[in-house]
This record gives structure tokens, sequence and C-alpha cells, in this order.
């Protein structure tokens, strides 16, 4: 029977995949749906699979590096590939393998959006689109619920109350921590500010280890308005993106 | 013999990264002996990278390329508006930053119609810089089968230019100060032995600028920060497989309009980076080293001072994207400090100065 494959590369971010996957599940006409894993994203490829196959829905986790070994290309008339999450070379060896396993360009898949001037997403724009031919997918799947998320993760309700002020952001998948600057701070001298600095990256990066990078995103409140604060956010934000403000007399 | 024009993308504030990776490009190809010539350069940007675009003409290693630029659709408009690249027979990809602008660029190649047979080559460095892999499809546009050649693996030649890296990152380093080699050698010998801080302290009198104390007096503890943080930027620069070295390193802030307050602050100072290359084993891989220094040896609150070092070195991040296989972060202490540590630290080399080149030559 002549099937359309799509294959999806697992990255660091399980929850994009998953409400990717469950809108590929519900508004394209695939046939079948491959997860591409890494040694790194296995784990992740499978808890989607248990989650997926809940609802008496299937689909496959592959290495990466072993779809053409896998698959009969005379059962295969199209190869789909939905390119973002992982790396390029993980993009670049199933494209070989698609075009070894049936000599066709795949079609090429990827989610798209537009941002306003403050950096903020369109939601009226977010889709599921294909490069080749402008093809969407309706009806993008934004929302994944926080008892999804800590199976997709791994984790239980316990980081909650280890971590207060973590909470998980449904409508775009993502943890959110907010660092919540005491009020004292204002009195800070630069090595205590600098110290607190180091604290907030100490647990910014265990937080990033557990649930990975691309999976969280950080807030300051209660920011102190003055220079030494706005240089430690400027500092910090070069590498977490903080979200935050802060304000200098700045005329220029 | 085939001739190719290259197509890469710049990405914002990246002009320097391009450049490096071009001519590791052309370095790789032409040790391969492949049988492929670079004769054009396409450098592809949108308007978030104009200002950006840079005249490679004055550079020796791209005059034989024929370098043009070509405008692309914003991200947020690349759906809605014409991607302007149209691809042309034997263009070899680098791919761009963005997976967006590599899946247009494959589109485009799968839509042209105006030869029979089209070729397309992609060029790919992996994440750890060591080696690059290039690939070959041909599409029939009579039958439109498509062709898989095997895919080459080459070993990536060519250099990273750490100079370039701090240049993008908007980072500025110091000049080395002038100091007596002799000086700083019998420094490290007499800082080899756990000492009390004022012996050190007077020891490094010597190296203030003349005519400002007796010579007996000790530094204080900011002159003896600086003066160790001196002599280790220039020891490690000492090192036979050390091919760039940069310290005292400042960084401005990469966001707020020119010429403003915001931009112009100061957020970052980083003690030394240097980037190590060991000639005699042509087959290792460059590593760029990240230091810090700690040359606290006052026995009551050295042990702390250091453990602290220790982590906030571990959570440290570069301020410039550096494969992290490839990175290795030292920690130079005082003896004294060196001492109270009693194990190991996965992912950092915690040293004295008598033992700062044995660690470099052991990486």
């Amino acid at each position: 029977m002549p099937t359309k494959a799509v294959i999806l590369p697992v990255g660091n971010s399980p929850a994009h995949c998953y409400r990717v996957l469950r809108s590929l599940l519900d508004g394209g006409d695939f046939d079948l749906f491959i997860l591409a894993v890494t040694e790194e994203t296995k784990l992740s490829g499978e808890l989607i699979q248990k989650i997926i196959s809940s609802d008496n829905l299937i689909v496959e986790v592959i290495d990466y590096k072993i779809i053409k070994d896998t698959y009969d290309s005379s059962n295969i008339i199209e190869w789909n590939i939905f390119a973002g999450p992982g790396t390029m070379k993980m993009f670049l060896e199933i494209l070989d393998q698609t075009i070894l396993l049936n000599n066709q360009h795949p079609s090429l898949w990827c989610y798209h959006h537009q941002k306003t001037k403050n950096g903020n997403i369109k939601q009226e724009t977010v889709k599921i689109i294909c490069v080749n031919d402008n093809r969407t997918i309706s009806g993008f799947i934004n929302i994944v619920k926080k008892n999804t998320a800590l199976k997709l993760y791994d984790v239980d309700n316990d980081i909650f109350r280890t971590y207060d002020n973590l909470e998980w952001v449904e409508g775009i998948a993502k943890f959110s921590y907010a660092v919540k600057v005491p009020q004292e701070a204002i009195d800070y001298n630069k090595i205590e500010c600098r110290d607190y600095e180091n604290q907030i990256i100490h647990e910014v990066n265990i937080l990033q280890s557990k649930i990975g990078k691309h999976s969280i995103n950080f807030k300051m409140e209660n920011l102190p308005n003055t220079p030494d604060w706005a240089v430690l956010l400027a500092r910090i934000n070069q590498h977490y993106k903080f979200k935050g403000r802060y304000r200098l007399n700045d005329k220029n | 013999m085939i001739k190719i024009r290259i197509v890469t993308v710049l990405a914002p504030g990246k002009s320097s990264l391009l450049k490096t990776t071009v001519r590791n490009f052309l370095k790789t190809i032409e040790k391969a002996g492949n049988p492929i010539v670079p004769e054009k350069l396409l450098i592809m940007y949108d308007k978030s990278a104009s200002s950006d675009v840079i005249d490679l003409h004055q550079d020796e290693d791209f005059k034989k390329l024929d370098v043009e630029t070509l405008e692309i659709p914003e991200i947020n408009n690349l759906f809605t508006e014409d991607f302007t690249y149209k691809f042309k027979n034997h263009d070899c990809i680098i791919p761009p930053p963005l997976t967006y602008h590599m899946l247009f660029l494959l589109n485009s190649f799968n839509s042209s119609w105006t030869l029979s047979k089209n070729k397309i080559f992609i060029f790919h460095t992996e994440s750890e810089g060591t080696i690059s892999t290039l690939r070959a499809f041909t599409l029939d546009n009579m039958s439109r089968k498509l062709d898989a050649s095997p895919k080459i693996t080459l070993r990536r030649e060519g250099k990273d230019n750490l100079n370039n890296l701090i240049k993008d990152a908007r980072g500025v380093p110091k000049p080395f100060p002038n100091y007596n080699e002799r000086a700083i050698k019998r420094f490290i010998e007499f800082e080899s032995h756990p000492l009390n801080a004022t012996k050190i302290r007077i020891f490094l009198n010597q190296f203030l600028p003349e005519k400002s104390e007796p010579q007996d007096k000790p530094v204080s503890n900011l002159q003896q920060g600086n003066i160790f943080e001196e002599i280790v930027a220039i020891w490690i620069d000492n090192h036979s497989s050390i091919t760039e070295c940069y310290y005292s390193i400042t960084w401005k802030n990469k966001t707020g309009r020119k010429g403003t307050i915001k931009e112009a602050l100061t957020i970052r100072e980083e003690d030394t980076i240097a980037l190590y290359d060991d000639k005699s084993s042509p087959k290792s891989p460059q590593y760029l080293l990240y230091i810090s220094t700690k040359s606290s040896a006052d026995k009551a609150t050295v042990k702390k001072k250091t453990e602290h070092e220790i982590q906030r070195m571990l959570d440290l991040k570069l301020p410039f994207v550096f494969p992290s296989e490839r990175v290795r972060k030292i920690l130079v202490v005082s003896t004294t400090a060196l001492q109270t540590i009693t194990t190991q630290t996965p992912g950092l080399i915690v040293t004295n100065l008598a033992n700062l080149h044995d660690e470099i030559s052991n990486l």
C-alpha cells in the first residue's frame, strides 16, 4: 500500500516535538510517523511515543543513522522531513538517506511564525508549512498540558516544590522560571551583586540540565533600577535571555 | 575539474566567523585535492545583518574569488516574499545557521529547470570542528530522478581565529605588559612553594612601575590580583603550543543603540583566553583555553575563595560560540590555594603557575 512517511527529528525540546507531532497526526495526511533520535534524545523519543500510543496512535522511534536500512523503499512513495529540531548534521544525514531510498527530493516542512517588533509571537501566524509548495497543516496544536509536560521531561511534580518560582506555560509549551530579586539587593555592593549573579547562574544551569536548554524561559522580577544591576542583567542575558526591564537615564 | 560557487548566509554580528568558515572551506578543499575549484562566493544576508556585510576583496585569501552579495527576505517574510536566491549549477552550500535558509536553498535547487542535469554540493563542518563532509546531489530534470553521490569525509583544515571570535563578540583585550621574563621565572619558582601572603605581595612589588613604591612594601590586594593575572597571561603566551593569547578582555553590551549608555556598558571581563595548537601532532585538534586566576594566598579565606571560583568557572559560558568539545577551562591559583584542594573537578583544570605549562602540554 502506498505510504506517505514523515520524519521528525527529536531535539532538545521534547515538548515542541510533541506538539509538532500531534499537529502532524491531526492535520496532515501522512501514513507513517518516524521520530528520528540520537543516543542523547532516544529517551525523549520513547517518552513521546508512549504518550502518543496511549491515544492508539502509532509512531516509530528510530536511530537517525539507520533510516535507510530500516524501511523498504518500495512501500513508501513520498518522504517528508520536518526540519528544525535536532542538529544540521542530523538533518543532512536524514536528507541523504531519503534520497538514497527513492531518488526523489523529499518534501521539506518547518514550523514558522511571525514576530512583533517586541519579539512576541503573532499567534495567528503560527503554522507548519511545506517549503516545496506552501502546503500547510491546519490547526497547529500549541497547548501542551502540565501533566503531559512532566511525562515528556521525565520529572515529577516535586520540581515545582523545589523551585518555588518555576511554572509550566501551556501555550508556549515551555517552563518559565522567575528570579525574584530580594528588596535588600538595592544596597548590594559590587561583590555582593556578583555573588548574587553567580548564584542565579548556578541555579539556571541546574534547571537547564534537568529540563533542557530550549525548554525553559527565565525572567527577572524586582530588578533594582541602577547601572550595576543593568550590567548584571545584560551579562546574564548574553546566554540566558532573561526577560526583565532596566531603564537608565539614557538621553542619547 | 568542476568550477563551483560557494553559497552561504551571513548571520548578524558574525562577519568574522563567516570569513573563517569560508577560509577553512578553501583550505580543506585545496588540501583534499578534490576536483572542485571555488570560483565565486555568494554571501546572502537579510536586513538584520545588512550592517555586517563586509568587503572581502581586500582580504588576501578571497582575492581569487568573485564575491557577490544578495539580500534575502527577513525571517518574518520568508513565506510572503520571493526568496531572491536562484540556484546555479554547481553551487556549493555551506549550511547557514538557520535551518529555514537551508530549506529554501534546497528548494531552489529542486525547482531549477534550466539545465537537463543540475548538481549541488553541500559542505558541512561537524560541531566539534575537526571533520567536514562534502555531499553532492544530481537532479536529472528529464526523469526528475535525484542521485546522491557517496558522502566524502575530510579532515578540517584551516584554523580558528580567536582574534575574530573576540572581535565579533565585541571583546577588547588589553595589551600585554612588558615584564622581564627572568623576573617572571623567578616569581614562578618562588611561588611554587606554599608561602605566606605578605611574602608574595612583597615579591610582586618589583613588577610595579618604577619609582612608585619602596621595594620592600607589599603590593595591595588589587595590585596583587592584577599582576598575578598578567604574569599568568604572559606565561601562557610563552608556551610553544599557544598560537593566540589575549588577556584582560572586556566585553561591551550587545544591545542598546549605538552611542547610548546601554551600548557603552562594559558587562564582562575575562582574565585570559588562548588558542592551543599542538604543531608536533598535526591531527590533534585546536583547543580554546579559558583561564581564570585567583592569586589569594591568605590561609584564612583561600579555601572558600577557591571553591567559590571553581563553581563560577564550571557555570561559566563563553561569550561567543565555540564547539564545547574543544574548550578547556583552567583555573590558576596560588600554591597555597592549590594545597587546599583535595579532589579533582571534572571539566576544570586547577593548577598553580609552576605546573601550568605541564598541564597545557598534557591537554
